[in-house]
């Protein structure tokens, strides 16, 4: 497992061989690639704009590390996952410009997942599958605010700090969209019973 | 609250949150975004004129160090801002590591007779 930090794979990618810089591409891909594309899917509500996310989101990744500091390049604070959410952000923003904002049913975006999956991930099997599906309706009623800021926070792995940082927000603002949103969607699941 | 994730109860609610974010995507499309990432990190070729915060940055000195050297450095003025050719700025790497190591023998040189001559580290190094 490689546990170079974030820093080091951006520096890597920017100033490696290219054999070095493909490696750290491809380390980067494998950690961020599952938050990427769920926030895009959860955002969007849209499998294939989430994948035009992810397209979006790690082209700007490569880019930021070919520029340097200060001309629109990736600066190294030990803050990547953060920055990278503000570029994940901003690239769904982009697609749902121009896309459009097509208004997909949740019985598509799951026939959808069927087929490009493959098979269903271990977390959505008969009971527990339909509780999860409650709550992703849920989520996906949520204001758009407090929709990110509970999908952020779903991941359990990024700090308060960091979805402030992601959201351009104070810590106890991020806090307030969280518990309220949280609330709702386990208010949500209560009536679903 | 630890510093790595926020820490929340692991309650009902939280599970199922989270399962909402633990999907890969699907398996054609990260590929398709690998290979069209890859081959725009092959497609990156360095740039033929510099910048001076990106001369700064090439040679791993900070902008002020820098200007202790910018008298030296074969710079080019376009519209009242500096730049700096690559192939210039390697081939004037190149004078100061001839100099470099001239400076190094003739040092191993004294050393040998016994002259002490450590003061012209200093003043190759630019900050002495």
């Amino acid at each position: 497992m490689n546990t170079a930090s974030d820093d080091r794979l951006m520096y890597v990618l920017r100033h490696g061989g290219e054999d070095e810089r493909r490696s750290a591409f491809d380390e980067l891909f494998g950690r961020y690639r599952g938050l990427t594309y769920n926030f895009a899917k959860l955002m969007l509500r849209d499998a294939s704009h989430a994948e035009e996310v992810l397209q979006e989101a790690f082209l700007a990744v490569v880019r930021a590390a070919q520029r340097p500091v200060g001309n629109g390049g990736y600066d190294p604070r030990g803050e990547f996952r953060a920055w990278l959410m503000r570029i994940v952000r901003n690239a769904c923003t982009n697609v749902q410009r121009t896309r459009g904002k097509e208004s997909r049913t949740f019985l598509q975006d799951a026939a959808f997942d069927e087929v490009a999956d493959g098979a269903p991930s271990p977390a959505r099997r008969a009971e527990t599958a339909e509780r999860v599906e409650q709550a992703r309706g849920a989520v996906e009623a949520l204001r758009e605010r407090q929709r990110e800021a509970v999908v952020l926070y779903a991941y359990n792995a990024l700090s308060y700090k960091e979805i402030a940082i992601a959201m351009g927000v104070p810590v106890n603002t991020v806090k307030t969209l969280i518990h309220r949103g949280r609330a709702a969607v386990a208010r949500a699941l209560e009536e679903d019973v | 609250m630890t510093s790595e994730g926020h820490g929340h109860p692991h309650g009902a609610v939280e599970a199922l949150l989270h399962a909402l974010v633990t999907d890969e995507p699907p398996a054609m499309a990260a590929a398709r975004v690998r290979a069209c990432a890859l081959r725009e990190l092959e497609q990156s070729e360095p740039r033929e004129v510099m910048t001076l915060p990106e001369v700064a940055e090439f040679l791993r000195i900070s902008e002020s160090e820098l200007a202790d050297v910018m008298g030296d450095l074969p710079a080019f003025e376009i519209g009242g801002r500096i730049r700096v050719r690559r192939t210039a700025l390697v081939e004037w790497i190149k004078t100061r590591e001839r100099r470099y190591r001239r400076h190094v023998m003739a040092g191993q040189a004294a050393a040998a007779s016994g002259s002490p001559v450590r003061w012209e580290w200093r003043v190759l190094d630019g900050r002495g």
